[in-house]
């Protein structure tokens, strides 16, 4: 704790001295008539318009006036304490300060720079919003304000990371949200102590139950809109800077499934979509695993004549199934990789002209049945049905074990992959609620394995909002 | 309590209906039929009334002492030793069960599908599936039940859908040909099938019901549907078959399955079998979880962990799985814990009651 003195001189010695190494900070003397003025500034984190402008110019033209009244910046704070100067200093302040004055001035002249705001790359949708969150974090805390124009949205600010001071925002709706896990978030991040933080990824991994699950457990986006929904349901949003996602919790295994543009079509349609994933959950997970256990162990499960085709196509194959099986997953597993890493021009057309080009040959010399094609391109397709990516990925590198385990014991051996699959669900718990829940009421099915309508949703889901349920109370009230 | 612990009236529904429906779906109509003849369905009927009976013992002696479970309270009846004493009878008693179970599971495997697999791979799986979701709460295990409940409903339709071809009703008659007699021994025999409603001996006090009514409402409504899945099987069975095979197959169900063929599927009874692993399974982990329970609660501050006593039970059943080979000493076996499961779930109880209210230590609001 150093004392902060009044003298200029001593104060500009201490700060030349603390970043005595860094060639952009400038201490800069500026001499109005009587007064001796310094700025203390990195100039590679201002904006030296905004510091001519409006600090250097009034103070120029009103030499005798109260630095407060002159100085035209609205960020304007007084400290005493030279800890806060140069924590301001580093997030791109200017920091000024009277000769004679016991006091410095924070002025807000960070230079912001920052993508536009763009549409969604990762969540597309054909209807609903087109805003996208950026890396900045005040622009994301705008657009949400921008939705929810309430004095029950809370935002609250936290800084994480003993060296990258990063900022992070935790939102909920306070009238909502049940007051027991908003603590639990705040403890939980009040805990993190860490030198600096990567968003979402690490926050996933330091605030999440279960250490060992392949399962995502909290949903990431980067819709506002989808923000908004998971906000009205009584769950938390977290976002921080220099990410464009934000954190959603605490979340079920059925919110990965949702997308956000369920709620802009038809509920019928929207649900039958909603059963199509969940189906499409069931294909990337055991489809071929369920075909290496026919073909392999039971294939009087299958009429005869369905066998017979099998047959006829595994005739020349040299490869049990088990490996063929594996064999095409690894390689679109490959070929999705390839396609990710790669600049986009040239990743499609390898994605494309590698799948043709390697599915065709390898099934023309003989290495792998026809049929097995089919299922690999299916099982592929099945699993980037998902919405969510993590979810996606989960699921297919859950279907190697299970590929193995009916590769050993048939039909038996995906019941038991199954069932310890449900069993690590339900023990799995997201800041301290169940994590997967069978539907097994009405209401329970309501957002879950369908999309009801919007007029039938009359309460919140019981878990985030327990306080708070009722949703709507007379919605089509202009029908008698 | 913690909220970890506190189940629905719903979830207490499913925890009965799943670990009250077992194997006796497939061996009950094959056991019977050497007792109670084609009045099988009677046998069953009159024994699920008998199990309600043992349900509303159970609910009468949970009401005494809403506050703790049967372990807890057991030393409050009949004094510390002999409590820790029950509490261990309890335990050793649910290990077994589960054990008789998994090898009884297996066996029928080892019959259908698994020819020449070793043996104790198929122990082990079961073992650990059973043995990882008995490490859970009560809350979460009746999540898993819940996940599971399909899969017996799906298992319902298929055998009625099955049975339905193929049956004659005139198989049943004539009703009672023996008198009461048979159907009454029947019945005695065929109350095993019910066991596994005990697991309310445990979780009386942590079901959350508007009313203690209300909780009854749900254990007898779980009750009944199981009379209702075993009746159903043993019409069907009783009509599909006669008597003299129903002596001799020792799984009748699994035979209606394999004549019945869709477009889709050719053979049932492979996927019934099958998937029959998630509902043995839940039975299975019920059993482990009390006996976990019962064995933690041998000393009054608690005795070790869950997790400890979960996988110490589970390493026992997997070592037991080398043992057994003949299947005739399994089947004895199976005898002595049905007649062990009658002492321990009905007799016990019994004792228990009488002695509470003898002492007069019930109400006791701890």
């Amino acid at each position: 704790m150093v004392k902060l003195s009044a003298s200029v001189a001593e104060t500009e010695q201490y700060f030349k001295q603390l970043f005595a190494e860094q060639s952009d900070f400038q201490a800069k003397r500026l001499a109005i008539g009587e007064s001796d003025y310094r700025l203390f500034y990195f100039d590679t984190l201002i904006d030296s318009g905004v510091v001519q402008e409006f600090i250097l110019k009034p103070l120029m033209l009103h030499p005798e006036a109260e630095i407060q009244d002159v100085v035209s910046i609205l960020d304007n704070t007084e400290t005493e304490r030279l800890e806060e100067a140069v924590q301001a200093v580093l997030y791109g302040k200017t920091v000024l300060q009277l000769d004679g004055e016991n006091k410095l001035y924070l002025l807000g002249t960070d230079l912001k720079k920052e993508r536009s705001i763009n549409i969604p790359i990762n969540e597309r949708v054909l209807r609903g919003s087109n805003e996208a969150f950026i890396e900045n974090l005040d622009t994301n805390l705008n657009l949400m304000r921008k939705l929810i124009n309430s004095k029950e949205f809370i935002i609250k600010d936290y800084t994480l990371g003993r060296l990258s001071q990063t900022k992070l925002a935790v939102m909920y709706i306070k009238s909502i949200a049940e007051p027991s896990i908003v603590q639990e978030v705040d403890k939980r991040l009040q805990s993190i102590d860490i030198d600096y933080i990567e968003s979402p990824g690490f926050l996933d991994e330091l605030i999440r139950e279960k250490k060992y699950s392949l399962f995502p457990q909290l949903l990431v986006t980067e819709r506002p809109d989808r923000a908004r929904a998971y906000l009205m349901e009584g769950k938390v949003v977290v976002a921080a800077s220099g990410s464009p996602d934000a954190i959603i919790l605490p979340v079920s295994f059925w919110s990965f499934f949702q997308s956000s543009e369920d709620y802009q079509m038809g509920w019928l349609m929207s649900s039958i979509f909603r059963i199509l994933r969940l189906c499409c959950l069931f294909i990337a997970l055991g489809l071929p695993a369920f075909y290496v256990s026919i073909s392999s162990f039971n294939p009087h499960l299958l009429p005869m004549n369905f066998v017979n085709t099998l047959q006829s196509s595994l005739k020349y194959i040299t490869f049990p199934p088990a490996l063929e099986a594996l064999a095409m997953m690894l390689l679109l597993e490959i070929l999705r990789e390839a396609t990710v890493r790669l600049a986009s021009p040239v990743g499609q057309t390898i994605g494309v002209v590698g799948g043709i080009v390697i599915g065709t040959v390898v099934v023309q010399s003989n290495l792998v049945s026809n049929t097995m094609v089919i299922i690999a391109a299916l099982t592929g397709l099945a699993s980037f049905i998902i919405p969510s990516y993590e979810m996606s990925s989960a699921i297919r590198l859950l279907s190697y074990p299970a590929l193995l385990l009916s590769a050993m014991f048939g039909l038996f051996g995906l019941a038991f992959f199954f069932m310890i699959i449900v069993i690590h669900l339900c023990q799995l718990e997201t800041m301290g609620l169940p994590y997967f829940k069978p539907p097994f009421s009405l209401s329970e099915v309501k957002d879950t394995m369908i999309r009801a309508p919007v007029w039938n949703q009359r309460k919140r889901p019981e878990g985030t909002a327990p306080g708070n349920r009722t949703r709507l109370r007379n919605p089509r009230g202009w029908k008698r | 309590m913690s909220k970890e612990e506190v189940i629905t009236g719903r979830q207490l529904f499913t925890l009965i209906f799943m670990s009250q429906i077992g194997l006796e779906v497939l061996s009950l109509p094959h056991v019977e039929a050497s007792i109670a003849g084609h009045d099988t369905w009677l046998a069953i009927l009159l024994s699920g009334l008998a199990a309600q009976a043992g349900i509303m013992l159970l609910w009468w002696l949970g009401s005494r002492y809403p506050a703790r479970n049967f372990f807890a309270y057991s030393a409050t009846i009949v004094g510390r030793p002999l409590g820790a004493f029950v509490n261990l009878l309890y335990g050793c008693y649910y290990t077994l069960s589960g054990y008789v179970l998994i090898m009884l599971y297996i066996d029928i495997l080892n019959r259908w599908i698994f020819i020449l697999t070793p043996r104790w791979v198929l122990v082990l799986m079961m073992v650990i599936i059973c043995g990882y979701a008995a490490t859970s709460s009560l809350r979460k295990l009746a999540n898993i039940t819940q996940s599971f409940m399909i899969l017996p409903l799906i298992g319902f339709l298929l055998i009625v859908f099955s049975g339905v071809y193929g049956i004659d009703a005139r198989n049943l008659l004539p009703i009672l040909p023996g008198g009461w007699n048979p159907v009454v021994k029947g019945a005695y025999t065929a109350f095993t099938a019910y066991v596994g409603y005990d697991l309310l001996m445990y979780a009386y006090p942590y079901v959350q019901t508007k009313s203690k009514k209300r909780l009854l409402a749900a254990m007898t409504l779980a009750n009944a549907c199981t009379m209702v899945y075993y009746v159903a099987v043993c019409l069907i069975c009783s009509m599909s078959f006669s008597l003299k095979q129903l002596t001799l197959i020792p799984e009748p169900i699994v035979y209606v399955l394999k004549n019945y063929r869709l477009a889709v599927v050719q053979s049932i009874d492979i996927l019934f079998l099958t998937f029959y692993v998630s509902i043995i399974g839940s039975t299975v982990f019920v059993y482990f979880f009390m006996a976990a329970k019962a064995f933690m609660h041998l000393r009054g501050r608690g005795l070790g962990n869950q997790m400890m006593w979960i996988w110490l039970i589970a390493g026992a059943c997997f070592i037991g799985g080398f043992f057994l080979k003949k299947r005739s000493a399994l089947l004895g076996l199976a005898n002595i814990q049905d007649q062990l499961s009658i002492i321990m779930v009905v007799a016990l109880p019994v004792i228990l009651l009488v002695i509470s209210g003898l002492r007069g230590v019930g109400r006791s609001k701890l």
